[in-house]
């Protein structure tokens, strides 16, 4: 079985003129006048106009590892906005005042909050969840997706008979393999010109996953399919802390965030994110909001668990190397708890599964779990460009 | 029975292309492109052993012909002796049995 989105072709010029009108909302239009983001305004996603994407542009899908084309940008960016006018974002104040957050006072980032009244901030709280708005995007998010990863689907393709013993085998040869391999993102941090900068673009990445507690991950919470619904949501529950606010895992990167002098309200940095880093959320988003490509899922949070160690390790060396007073409790605590989700994930959730549904949910499992490892490499071939480009080492420049 | 049952496991990455020759244990396998999808399937006719990654495949009619005595093999029955298999871009890769020679 290979669970895909369903398209619904729209004819002639129709899905092209829709887009347009969805990136036309308020909350998504450029403003000149804040060439920064306002504090406390995780509403306010600007997405470049330039020429409307058309039909023809909107007619193929896009190739795997493109995140470097302006139709990869509109379309990643449009996805991730439609995914998250489903989560709630709420306004930090009522009043009028602008909000003010843990990381904000001391920041010496350049890009320093630009003052924006509160009504403002809450005009586009309420542009952005507008039921038509809201609506107009569920209707483009099935050709959406086609277009962001058909291609990637077709990328990865499981065959043969396959067994739990089978699977076992495949991933911890493929799990051995990453983590053996040196982070080439942190090599590149530390060859670069800037180390210390180059960190900050990294965390800035993360923004956009880490500090919404990677929610496209937690979609499958909900519904009802027996003991593995109480084995997952048991991961979660270490993810947010117990219910202790101070211990969620969005709340400790916010400490990180803030280490390095950078802001901590959500998509403070929405403008700076890298395609591909919402390539990576939105994967995520696309097989928690389709239900039937759960037998995906449970491949791709198996790979996400069980390769966070080894990648949280490496950033976590780095860290204590380039950047000593920065908070690195983040990366400690995912390196500790993610190596019980991997085997609470592969025992307790996928194992029974299998059991209970038979092989021959095995194809989509597997295809969650090597799409997923596939983005995270064009995830990081993405930062270690970026980072080559932004901040030249002398083996850049030469 | 499961081609794989009560063996111990090893995973062997190679090219991904049609015809492309590896063991599994003892046994020769290649792959076989059939409806756009690559199969790890057993590279010997059931008559005498010949090498199907040389022969030729029959899309329309499901079968692989073997080079030494033209001997057709349904795809159907070699499909269920196939190994489990990724292609990750131009690259598969094939659960097989321990001691494997690539």
């Amino acid at each position: 079985m290979q669970a895909a989105s369903t398209v619904f072709p729209l004819p002639d010029n129709t899905f092209a003129r829709q887009l347009d009108a969805y990136l036309s909302a308020a909350c998504f239009r450029p403003r000149p006048e804040n060439e920064v983001a306002p504090f406390g305004n995780p509403w306010w996603r600007p997405i470049e106009k330039g020429t409307p994407l058309t039909a023809d542009d909107l007619a193929l899908p896009l190739a795997v590892g493109d995140v470097a084309s302006r139709k990869a940008r509109v379309l990643h960016r449009a996805l991730y906005n439609i995914y998250e006018q489903s989560l709630l974002f709420l306004p930090v104040t009522a009043t009028d005042e602008v909000p003010v957050r843990a990381g904000a006072s001391a920041n010496p980032d350049p890009m320093a909050a630009s003052a924006q009244s509160g009504s403002s901030a809450l005009a586009d709280y309420h542009a952005f969840y507008d039921p038509q708005l809201v609506a107009l995007g569920v209707a483009l998010r099935p050709h959406l997706e086609h277009l962001a990863f058909s291609a990637l689907a077709a990328h990865v393709r499981p065959t043969g008979p396959w067994t739990m013993e089978a699977f076992r085998a495949y991933t911890r040869s493929v799990l051995k393999e990453h983590d053996t391999t040196p982070s080439s993102v942190s090599e590149a941090i530390r060859a670069c010109s800037d180390p210390v900068g180059a960190l900050r673009f990294v965390a800035k990445q993360q923004c956009s996953d880490a500090l919404t507690e990677a929610s496209g991950m937690s979609r499958y919470l909900g519904g009802s399919y027996g003991p593995p619904q109480s084995e997952l949501t048991k991961v979660f529950v270490d993810e947010y802390g117990f219910g202790v606010h101070a211990d969620k895992h969005s709340v400790i990167f916010e400490a990180f965030a803030a280490s390095l002098g950078l802001r901590t309200d959500v998509h403070a940095y929405f403008h700076e994110y890298e395609t591909a880093s919402l390539l990576s959320a939105n994967y995520f988003h696309w097989i928690t909001t389709n239900k039937l490509m759960w037998p995906r899922y449970m491949g791709a949070i198996y790979f996400a668990e069980a390769s966070l160690p080894h990648v949280n390790g490496c950033m976590s060396a780095l860290v204590k190397e380039i950047a000593p007073n920065a908070e690195r409790r983040y990366f400690v605590e995912h390196v500790e708890i993610d190596d019980y989700h991997k085997r609470m994930v592969l025992e307790n959730v996928v194992a029974p599964l299998v059991a209970t549904h038979g092989a021959a949910w095995m194809a989509d499992i597997l295809s969650g779990f090597e799409e997923f490892r596939v983005v995270g490499d064009i995830l990081g071939d993405a930062l270690v460009r970026a980072i080559r480009q932004k901040f030249p080492g002398q083996e850049d420049v030469a | 029975m499961n081609a794989l049952e009560a063996k111990e496991l090893v995973v062997v990455k190679i090219e991904a292309r049609h015809g492309r020759v590896f063991r599994s244990g003892r046994a020769r396998y290649f792959l076989l492109r059939h409806k756009g999808e690559l199969h790890a399937v057993p590279d010997a006719c059931a008559h005498r052993g010949g090498p199907l990654s040389k022969g030729s495949v029959d899309e329309c009619k499901g079968t692989v012909t073997c080079p030494m005595h033209q001997l057709k093999t349904s795809l159907k029955l070699l499909m269920p002796k196939a190994l489990p298999a990724v292609r990750v871009g131009t690259e598969v890769r094939v659960v097989c049995e321990s001691e494997t020679v690539d």
